[in-house]
């Protein structure tokens, strides 16, 4: 019966284990921009585009400004795998493709997603990403992954 | 004595290669405490790429290069000259709209000598046009300015059969114009260059081999690539004015031809002979002259190709065309197609490419005996010898199959392994391979395994 009811208690540990794995798990990004920027949403793969700086103006003529996060926040690793579907790597070589041809330099990169924030509100044309539980007022959310 | 020198000069270069390495570890670590400066800030950038790869094949008469321009194959056995290669580069911010960029690069094949890739002051004239002056990578094909850095594509180098040719063109001197737009949900990046290179080509067939000074002048190309939602298309076509190739091999042979159109034009003119007789000899005379400097030519370089990323696919394809408008180095149509599916950080992929010689062999019909002059005539045999020879040698047409896996570790160092069987399509015909003579066995096994990293 002890046994029995040790069993039980870590099943259910394991189980909770996994539960607090999935919430950690749920998307916490979203895709935002500075609030002048003359787009309401879009898609994963104009993201990419824009993130790429395959699409360097808006529609309003205005330059693209994309912010990045550094390797290390894990923000970064999420963005890139669930909203442009590639990993961290395939981005690395596609911008060390750019920047040892001459053909294009990485994205700025700041240190937090509080210089996130400041940096899209004060840039015309910026956009980024945030978690979503952080955005800001002032900033417009433009893509939200579904969950 | 010789032997400790040499193993002392190896492990010096070793040395070096490793400084460089390890410099721009710390270098990436101090960059790091700084991103928010770079690269939109002024100021000075450092960073780098670095493979070390490792192949290994059965082939004892074939060498495996990445280019006519690398002095060492990797021969039978273990080698680490294919592939393994370190580059450094610094970008200098001068202000908003001006910057200017210097990259070395040092190859195990060629030595571990230094070499200046990249050195050029950019301009931004406007938010979508740039002009670079100075030297930059050469853009003949899709792949052409990434082969010496391994990270920034799937497999451990681009397929040997078309770029094996195409590389021996590793960066132009000159200018470039760069001009991006968007079209909607298309990204428009076109690129338009002039200038010139001087380098080295190794022929492998000679001992020691011979080492010909190769100029290009008047390169003129456009390069064009269209970013749209999960694709990317591109396209380019280049034409070089003139390709000379110089070396004391080559003049001897220029030598030689000289000698033999001068005789027979000598025999042309004894007015004794029949008129008919004359005129083909006259003609006999002009055709050997136009086989002086053979491997000058005036290539056109064309290709069209796609990178694709659907889900978890990936899919790389390009088509090319090298028309050299020389009957000795030939005209060639190729192609690769690369299929690779993501799990996770690992990729497994593969790829089968092909370069075929799409022209016949030089027609050296023109070597054939008088008739009238033994010793003219053994001069003519001989000659003709060697031109057959360096007609088979000139054949680069070569097909790979190819398979491997790439293991992205970190963001910035990715691990592969890879099977390549390199094929010619006979033993007289040594395709992209370093091969000393012929016949050969005309196909390498060859195993590779490479971490390539950038800072």
């Amino acid at each position: 019966m002890k046994y029995r009811n040790l069993a039980f208690a870590a099943i259910v540990a394991i189980a909770g284990w996994f539960s607090a794995s999935a919430v950690m798990a749920q998307p916490s990004v979203a895709v935002v921009v500075n609030k002048d920027v003359p787009v309401e949403k879009v898609d994963p793969s104009q993201a990419t585009q824009l993130f790429l700086r395959q699409v360097t103006t808006w529609p309003d003529g205005v330059r693209v400004q994309p912010i990045d996060l550094p390797q290390s926040n894990p923000l970064r690793a999420e963005f890139y795998s669930r909203i442009t579907g590639r990993s961290p790597g395939q981005l690395r070589a596609y911008w060390a493709r750019q920047a040892f041809t001459g053909m294009g330099v990485p994205l700025r990169e700041v240190a937090t997603v509080e210089d996130v924030n400041r940096f899209i509100r004060s840039t015309p044309g910026a956009i980024g990403y945030v978690e979503r539980r952080n955005t800001e007022a002032g900033l417009k959310i433009v893509l939200e992954p579904a969950p | 004595m010789e032997k400790l020198l040499t193993a002392r000069s190896r492990a010096l270069k070793l040395r070096c290669a490793a400084t460089l390495v390890l410099a721009g570890t710390a270098t990436s670590t101090v960059c790091a405490q700084t991103p928010d400066n770079i690269p939109d800030g002024f100021g000075l950038r450092w960073s780098g790429f670095a493979t070390l790869g490792l192949t290994h094949h059965a082939n004892e008469n074939a060498g495996v290069i990445a280019s006519f321009s690398q002095k060492f194959p990797a021969n039978k056995g273990l080698s680490g000259r294919l592939d393994t290669v370190g580059g450094l580069q610094a970008d200098l911010k001068l202000s908003e709209d001006t910057s200017a960029t210097v990259q070395a690069v040092i190859r195990a094949g060629d030595d571990f000598k230094p070499q200046l890739r990249m050195a050029y002051v950019r301009q931004n004239v406007g938010a979508d046009i740039a002009v670079r002056v100075g030297r930059f990578r050469s853009p003949l094909f899709a792949d052409s300015d990434v082969t010496e850095i391994g990270f920034a594509y799937l497999s451990m180098r681009p397929p040997l059969p078309i770029y094996g040719v195409a590389a021996s063109l590793p960066h132009v001197d000159g200018a470039d114009l760069q001009w991006r737009h968007s079209f909607g949900q298309a990204g428009v990046q076109v690129q338009a260059y002039v200038g010139s290179r001087k380098g080295k080509h190794i022929f492998p067939n000679t001992t020691p081999p011979d080492e010909a000074d190769f100029a290009v002048s008047g390169i003129r190309g456009l390069a064009v690539s269209v970013g749209l939602p999960n694709v990317t298309l591109r396209s380019s076509y280049t034409s070089f004015a003139q390709t000379t190739m110089r070396s004391p091999l080559l003049t001897q042979l220029n030598s030689g031809l000289a000698q033999v159109s001068g005789g027979l034009g000598a025999i042309a003119a004894n007015p004794f002979l029949p008129g008919a007789l004359s005129a083909s000899l006259a003609a006999q005379a002009k055709e050997v002259q136009s086989y002086i400097n053979p491997y000058d030519s005036r290539p056109v370089y064309m290709s069209l190709g796609f990178d694709t990323n659907v889900d978890r696919w990936r899919v790389i394809g390009e088509l090319t065309t090298l028309d050299s408008r020389s009957p000795t180095v030939g005209r060639y149509a190729g192609g690769q197609l690369t299929l690779g599916y993501a799990w996770g950080t690992v990729t497994p992929y593969i790829t089968v490419s092909r370069n075929s010689r799409r022209s016949g062999p030089l027609d050296t019909r023109g070597l054939s005996p008088t008739g009238l002059n033994p010793v003219l005539d053994g001069s003519i045999a001989q000659l003709k010898g060697a031109f057959d020879q360096a007609a088979q040698f000139a054949d680069l047409s070569s097909l790979a199959n190819t398979v491997g896996v790439r293991w992205d570790v970190k963001e910035n160092l990715a691990v592969k392994l890879q099977f390549d069987q390199i094929r010619t399509p006979s033993k007289n015909s040594p395709g992209v391979l370093a091969v000393r003579k012929l016949p050969f066995d005309n196909r390498v096994n060859l195993f590779g395994a490479s971490l390539n990293y950038i800072f």
